[in-house]
């Protein structure tokens, strides 16, 4: 049997499209993926009349990070952002945002592929060992058997935000896809989570939602996710003393965040949109998460969720007057065995490798020490290492408690010199992709002759998802609109 | 009906033998939580051994407390129970027995009725098992004492088109206080004299639809018959098939409820089906209206409230509750799918969580426990806001364009001579694509593939026909009405 006509033209046709079940010819199918995209990006971007929400797409001139993993969402959603920008006129400034977590046998090669496929696109790649001291496959021995994707995704979010922090983007971009956040929902349904389906509900429909709800894409939605940025939120709305005492540490380790950036974006695209903003908007983050490792560790004491976090906020006069102390202490509690909530559950393992990282974090400062009062600019010219991940981490370790206490002097003056801070509002972000179906981002990809890596992450099939995504993908086999369905889904009492 | 067989299976093979192998410490039977004293009889919830009398105690508690605290079902209303012959609505019958029978202290004061649906020609049934089947049901009907009314899938061919509207009052009208109904039929009790046996006697008279001997129920004509599967033949996938179904049984059981004068249906669907129901009817599109499709209150039609008493109970513990005292039922078959790889949604989810839930057991009651507690009634206004098959209000209206698109009809299938011998309303003017305003999100999906509008059910498309007709109307004196306004006005 010759294959159908092309519903729009009179070629033969080369796919039937999974969304509308139309037949089309290649060109035809490119061209109408397109014109989705960008029918998704500018309605989301013009405030819709019959739903009061803000607009959710980047205006123009504005700077969008792309979160680029390497895998065929983030690579083609690069190339569609950077083609309808040039066709329609968006006026955005693209950039890429890559995060390496350090799991071996699979970043390698996606990260390779990033470089690969990034065309004239700055990019940046931030790493967790960069930023937390250590790597996913590190922490993983810590982890046992059971599944670190929880864990990993929402490292992997804190990476992405100090990245576009560093980067001083106003958007971050993710590649989810209609089946992602179908799910997402799929399986916060499963394990009974109220808070963050409705998170995924709104989401979908592609809002910036509350700081704190942004931070979170649904894509790796974890049990831990709330807490990181549950912390960084409280913190910084509740107490400003307690961001001001936290920004001279972040201050203090600026300079390892610039030097990291200036490794491969072009400097002057970041620096100059803002340099106060951006060099210190990343320090605020940074030193609140270290608070969220210092949190959890007393959290593992206590044993308490969600009180822990006014318990961070509160500690800070101590943390404030003598932060060195209290990470000390908070390394001699060694992890703890805590099994009390689901997230202590993963994140108390963890936090015994974290002890490393808080010490580099801290030990990092004194490096640069002179460097703390001057400015960003400077500290991009004068740190200029190309490799610096490895050879300052080496450097770092060496110097441990003795060089910390110098440090705890140091950080009133800062003190003083840093106006209260506000609350950073996380970087909004957009799905740009969340009505296309990751069968038809394939086809594209493949008619575009996009280069792109399909390695499963190794830790993947421990994944809780993986029973959502199997039970997705047969929804799928019987009946292909399930996940549009279920990105639809917005019980009474959510919104 | 399916998590049940397991569940039989499980009691009488399986676990006690496995359970005597686990602990041979102590081999006698482990004491009853409750009272201390019987001797365990099964395990249910996170390993609460109970004996039978407590267990017991502890299923019809849990029906009267389910009652009890929605405090829906007036005394002396007449109260529809929904009967498929499967465990769950089996059980639900004999709770409704026991509450009645004089032995209970706080007698359940409720008219009951019971109503069977046979669909056994959809279900693959051939005459003589229907005849078997129904009559089977029939006995057991008969055994309760209550009036029962038999209807065939095939009767829903012959369903007016007003069941697609909501009835009038019901939700709207303020119904008097639950407290001050139940005080008034005590009143009013006490002046009949000892009213204690006149609740059940109504129930002993009549018996409603068949004279006949109840050996032999008359199956419906097969033209009707061979109507019924030309309908659920075109329908082009097993999910749609099922929807189909479950429309047509709940239209059934709605009109059958409004023409004997009952205000109240009663279903019997379990924890297990009510968590399945939940995550398929998320899959289907149908996530505003979770609440109204699995909450214990379903007032969707207005003038008939259904609920559902037995959502709290595990299919379970219904399982060993009817086989610890021999509540009987008939097993109907299933939908036949012919395939085994891609079934419908429904089959697939409920695989999917009786799969999950053996290796998370809390999985059910999670996805369960979402539900509960978030009833919320559809908020439609007006009838032309509520989707024609489902009566849920339409949800088309804060959704993005782009979500929409696939549940358009894109190609509109060229006009065939379909339908030309059966009698169309208002012939040519039907098109699929006029259909598709009327539904919400799912129904539209479910629409696309039922098959050619010849086939479907004629009160859906007579009452589709006089929706599009009133919305022209509405349409055209839109065009007229501010010319007509603007002096009232001014």
């Amino acid at each position: 049997m010759p294959s159908p006509r092309c519903l729009r033209c009179p070629a033969p046709s080369s796919l039937r499209r999974p969304r509308t079940g139309e037949t089309l010819c290649r060109r035809c199918f490119v061209a109408a993926f397109e014109d989705e995209a960008h029918r998704a990006v500018t309605a989301a971007a013009a405030p819709s009349p019959s739903s009061p929400r803000p607009p959710s797409a980047p205006k123009s001139g504005e700077t969008v990070a792309v979160a680029a993993s390497g895998g065929k969402d983030s690579t083609v959603l690069a190339h569609l952002l950077s083609r309808l920008d040039r066709r329609h006129g968006y006026g955005y400034r693209l950039m890429l945002l890559a995060v390496d977590e350090g799991i071996a046998g699979y970043r390698e090669a996606s990260l390779r592929a990033v470089r690969r496929g990034r065309g004239a696109l700055p990019l940046l790649v931030v790493s967790h060992r960069d930023l937390f001291g250590w790597s996913v496959d590190e922490v993983g021995a810590g982890l046992g058997g059971g599944s670190r994707c929880t864990f990993c995704g929402v490292f992997r979010r804190q990476a992405l935000e100090r990245g576009a922090r560093a980067l001083g983007v106003d958007w971050i971009a993710t590649g989810h896809n209609a089946d992602d956040i179908a799910e997402t929902v799929l399986m916060n349904f499963l394990r009974g989570d109220v808070a963050r389906l409705r998170r995924a509900a709104t989401e979908a429909t592609g809002t910036p939602g509350t700081p704190a709800g942004a931070t979170m894409a649904p894509g790796e939605a974890t049990e831990a996710t709330t807490s990181p940025a549950g912390t960084s939120k409280s913190s910084g709305t509740t107490e400003n003393p307690t961001e001001a005492t936290k920004n001279p540490m972040g201050t203090t380790k600026n300079p390892v965040e610039t030097t990291r950036s200036s490794m491969k974006v072009p400097v002057g695209s970041m620096t100059t949109e803002n340099p106060m903003e951006t060099t210190k908007n990343p320090m605020g983050t940074t030193t609140s998460s270290v608070e969220t490792t210092m949190s959890s560790t007393k959290v593992s004491e206590d044993s308490v969720t969600t009180t822990s976090f006014t318990g961070t906020t509160k500690t800070p006069p101590e943390a404030a007057t003598k932060p060195m102390e209290t990470t000390t202490s908070s390394m001699n509690i060694p992890g703890g065995s805590v099994t009390t909530k689901n997230f202590m559950e993963t994140s108390a393992s963890p936090m015994e490798t974290t002890m490393k990282p808080m010490e580099t974090t801290t030990s990092s400062m004194n490096i640069p020490t002179d460097s703390v009062t001057t400015k960003s600019s400077t500290a991009t010219t004068k740190n200029p290492p190309e490799t610096t991940t490895s050879s300052v981490e080496t450097t770092k370790k060496i110097p441990k408690t003795t060089a910390r206490h110098p440090k705890a002097t140091k950080d009133p003056v800062a003190n003083q010199q840093v106006p209260v801070a506000t609350p950073w509002p996380a970087v909004p972000r957009c799905k740009p992709l969340r009505h296309a179906y990751e069968k038809e981002i394939v086809l594209y990809a493949y008619f575009e002759g996009l280069d792109y890596v399909s390695t499963e992450c190794v830790y993947a099939p421990h994944a809780y998802r993986g029973h959502a995504r199997n039970l997705l993908k047969d929804l799928e086999a019987t009946r292909p609109s399930t996940s549009t369905a279920l990105q639809g889904v917005c019980p009474p009492g959510f919104t | 009906m399916c998590e049940a067989a397991g569940d039989d299976g499980g009691c009488g093979a399986g676990t006690a033998p496995e359970r005597r192998r686990r602990a041979p410490a102590h081999s006698h039977p482990r004491p009853c939580v409750k009272c201390g004293q019987g001797s365990a009889a099964l395990i249910i919830r996170l390993g609460d051994a109970f004996c039978r009398v407590c267990f017991r105690e502890y299923f019809v508690h849990k029906f009267r407390a389910m009652l009890g605290k929605n405090r829906v079902i007036f005394p002396g209303e007449k109260v529809l129970l929904a009967l498929s012959g499967g465990p769950a609505s089996s059980a639900m019958l004999r709770q409704v027995q026991e509450g009645l029978s004089r032995e209970t202290a706080k007698r359940l004061r409720f008219i009951p009725g019971l109503v069977y649906i046979d669909e056994g020609a959809v279900r693959g049934q051939s005459a003589a098992q229907r005849e078997q089947s129904l009559a089977r049901m029939e006995t057991l009907l008969q055994a309760t004492g209550f009036p029962y009314h038999l209807a065939h899938l095939e009767q829903a061919l012959e369903l007016p088109a007003s069941i697609l509207r909501p009835g009038p009052g019901g939700s709207g009208k303020p119904s008097p206080s639950y407290k001050d109904a139940v005080e008034g039929f005590i009143q009013q009790q006490r002046q009949e004299g000892d009213g204690d046996g006149d609740t059940l006697v109504p129930g002993l008279g009549t018996r409603d639809t068949p004279v006949g001997p109840p050996a032999a129920p008359r199956l419906p004509p097969a033209t009707r018959t061979q109507e019924l599967l030309r309908l659920f033949e075109a329908v082009e996938t097993p999910t749609a098939r099922e929807e189909l179904l479950q429309m047509l049984r709940t239209h059934l059981i709605l009109q059958t409820a409004r023409t004997r004068g009952y205000t109240k249906v009663m279903t019997g669907e379990s924890c297990t089906r009510v968590a399945i129901k939940l995550l398929t009817n998320l899959a289907l599109g149908r996530g505003a209206f979770l609440a109204v499709d699995t909450g214990f209150v379903d007032n969707r039609h207005g003038d008939v409230m259904v609920v559902r008493p037995m959502r709290d109970y595990m299919a379970k513990e219904i399982a060993f509750y009817n086989h610890f005292f021999d509540v009987p039922t008939v097993i109907v078959p299933p939908l036949p799918t012919k395939r085994r790889e891609k079934p419908s949604v429904h089959r697939l989810m409920e695989r999917f969580l009786l799969g999950l839930q053996e290796d998370f057991p809390s999985t059910i009651s999670t996805v369960y426990r979402y539900g509960d507690g978030r009833e919320a009634e559809a908020k439609a206004s007006s009838e032309s806001q509520r989707c024609l098959l489902c009566l849920c209000a339409l949800d088309i209206a804060g959704e993005e364009e782009l979500a929409l698109e696939p549940t358009l009809i894109m190609e509109e299938p060229e006009p065939v001579g379909n339908g030309c011998c059966q009698d169309t309303p208002a012939a040519g003017v039907e098109s699929r694509a006029a259909f598709i305003p009327l539904l919400c999100y799912s129904c539209r999906l479910t629409f696309k593939e039922l098959g050619p509008l010849a086939t479907l059910p004629p009160y859906v498309r007579a009452e589709a026909q006089r929706r599009i007709r009133r919305a022209e109307l509405e349409l055209q004196s839109q065009e007229v009405l501010p010319e007509d306004e603007e002096p009232g006005k001014s």
